[in-house]
């Protein structure tokens, strides 16, 4: 009796230390990788920093430094943006109508596309009736369609609003379609004999099931959505970073141009790993 | 009604089922294929039978029109004394493939039935708790079912099925991808909870020693219609002792034979 006491604690101290040992591991591992990381943005803006001071002419190559001295002055206010008409003329104020607009239109846009992607592939009237306009316009580049938004609903913030809008409509809707039409039919079946309804059916299983898809959808209309509404704005708008960049570009402020367009894609990544961690918690189950 | 969604009427059939001259035909690009030929079979109430067969011969359509999920070209098939018109809570499904949701853990799974119909949690709980108990999955009630080993996720999904508190339950070989122990294993569990709720259980298998095991009466498709029809009535419960009894050595055999036709004639 004892002996078998002394074996099981000896297993489960042995346990123990070895899911402590993988958990170092796991630690280990991620912090190796965040360190290499570090190492690798470190490496790139030394050797941007040196490759600047050889060529030494900024409207060329300006240095690290510069830009960030140049987003620093201009973060709030900046005379010259204010001299050329720009009404709010801090970076971070339109670095933030950029991102608002994306944010707003890529949630709106995601929202439906769902609905109409799950809705699509249960219904064969939606699937007909939406297929066609997601396939043919899905096709079409953004800078083809822009100019028309443009003229529709003018230079402010609705034509970017609406057209990320359907960007971000026409991707999720598209995976969510694809999504639920690949979902094994066991897991509904199974359900319908459990006497759960149709109605239940798309809530607690067709949802669920397809969500591992949708999300990854989401994060790609997320990215779009930033991108859609920053070239919209380079061709034609009141505000935003994009109007920004297309101002500085005229001025051949090159150190401008890159402290924007870096703000922005850090945004932009700030903006996925706060999705990413949301999603991670979503598909625990995974 | 009761909390299956059913008319407790129903339940005071005396047979479970009553198919008559069933008749499945699919339109395919090569043609029209016809799984089941104008079959006819009834189910007494609280009878555990096992449907045999090779594949291709019909068992598995024969069971979805038992369920509900296949519609029948021309024929009957009645459920407790009512027409089957779809799935439903009184008519329980257990399928080979991984069929309980992923996303939900154990306890979850297991009370996913009732809580979606809006049973009361003080109703559904306690018997959760007891399929639980029952089908040996104490503990591991917050365990996702990817932590699960194959059998266990099986095992879940049987306590969900008896859980939801149906009146007749279709298992569609359920245990078909399991090593041997795994089966035995929940060969017994099965029928244990056969024995306690005595249900009435239609079992799909191509495995003859599995249906001599747990079988009150085997019936075997072929070629879309019965082709034997024969009750198993050795006592349980059914040891390994049943491999060397001469009757169920016969018995055996003669299933084996039946199959192996088939399986040449196909």
């Amino acid at each position: 009796m004892t002996a078998t006491v002394t074996r099981s604690i000896r297993l489960a101290t042995a346990h123990g230390s070895s899911t402590q040992r993988q958990r170092r591991a796991v630690r280990r591992a991620t912090l190796s990788g965040v360190a290499w990381q570090i190492i690798g943005v470190a490496t790139f803006l030394l050797v941007w920093e040196l490759v600047a001071r050889q060529v030494n002419y900024a409207a060329i190559l300006p240095s690290p430094t510069a830009v960030v001295m140049n987003f620093q002055a201009s973060m709030f206010n900046d005379a010259g943006l204010r001299y050329l008409g720009v009404k709010n003329p801090g970076y971070l104020i339109n670095i933030a109508f950029t991102v608002g607009i994306s944010v707003a239109g890529w949630a709106l846009g995601s929202l439906l596309g769902v609905f109409v992607g799950l809705l699509s592939a249960r219904l064969q009237f939606v699937r007909n009736l939406s297929e066609p306009v997601l396939f043919v316009f899905g096709a079409v580049p953004v800078l083809v369609l822009a100019p028309f938004f443009l003229v529709w609903f003018g230079n402010g913030a609705e034509n970017k609003f609406v057209l990320v809008t359907f960007y971000a409509f026409i991707t999720v809707a598209m995976v969510a379609q694809s999504a639920a039409l690949s979902l094994p039919k066991v897991t509904e079946e199974y359900a319908a004999g459990l006497g759960i309804g149709r109605f239940g059916r798309f809530w607690s299983v067709v949802l669920p099931g397809t969500l591992p898809a949708i999300l990854s959808g989401l994060r790609l209309a997320l990215s779009t959505a930033i991108a859609v509404t920053a070239s919209v704005e380079l061709l034609g708008s009141e505000s935003g970073a994009g109007r920004l960049i297309a101002l500085r570009a005229t001025q051949a402020n090159v150190a401008a141009v890159l402290a924007l367009a870096i703000a922005v894609g850090l945004v932009a990544i700030l903006l996925d790993l706060t999705l990413r961690a949301v999603i991670r918690g979503l598909l625990r189950w995974q | 009604m009761n909390d299956t969604g059913t008319t407790d009427g129903g339940a005071n059939s005396a047979l479970a089922f009553k198919i008559q001259d069933l008749v499945v035909s699919f339109g395919t690009g090569d043609g029209v294929v016809t799984p089941l030929q104008g079959l006819d079979l009834e189910v007494p109430n609280g009878q555990f039978l096992c449907i045999l067969g090779p594949s291709g011969q019909g068992k598995s359509t024969l069971l979805r029109c038992m369920t509900g999920l296949q519609e029948p070209t021309s024929g009957t098939v009645e459920a407790l004394g009512r027409a089957v018109e779809g799935p439903n809570a009184s008519l329980g499904m257990v399928f080979q493939q991984d069929a309980i949701p992923m996303w939900l853990r154990v306890k979850e799974n297991i009370s996913f039935g009732p809580r979606m119909r809006g049973v009361p949690k003080r109703e559904w709980e306690p018997r959760v708790q007891h399929f639980i108990e029952a089908v040996g999955l104490s503990g591991r009630e917050r365990a996702w079912p990817r932590q699960l080993s194959g059998g266990m996720r099986k095992r879940a999904a049987i306590a969900a099925v008896f859980a939801n508190n149906p009146d007749i339950l279709l298992m569609d070989e359920p245990f078909g991808s399991l090593d041997y122990f795994t089966r035995a294993t929940l060969h017994n569990t099965l029928l244990a909870l056969w024995e306690e709720t005595k249900k009435t259980i239609v079992f799909v298998t191509h495995d003859v020693d599995e249906a001599l095991k747990l079988a009150d009466r085997i019936v075997v498709v072929s070629k879309g219609v019965i082709g034997a029809d024969m009750p198993v009535e050795f006592d349980r419960p059914r040891t390994d002792a049943l491999r060397t009894n001469p009757e169920a050595d016969a018995m055996r055999r003669f299933l084996l034979d039946e199959l192996e036709s088939k399986v040449t004639q196909a």
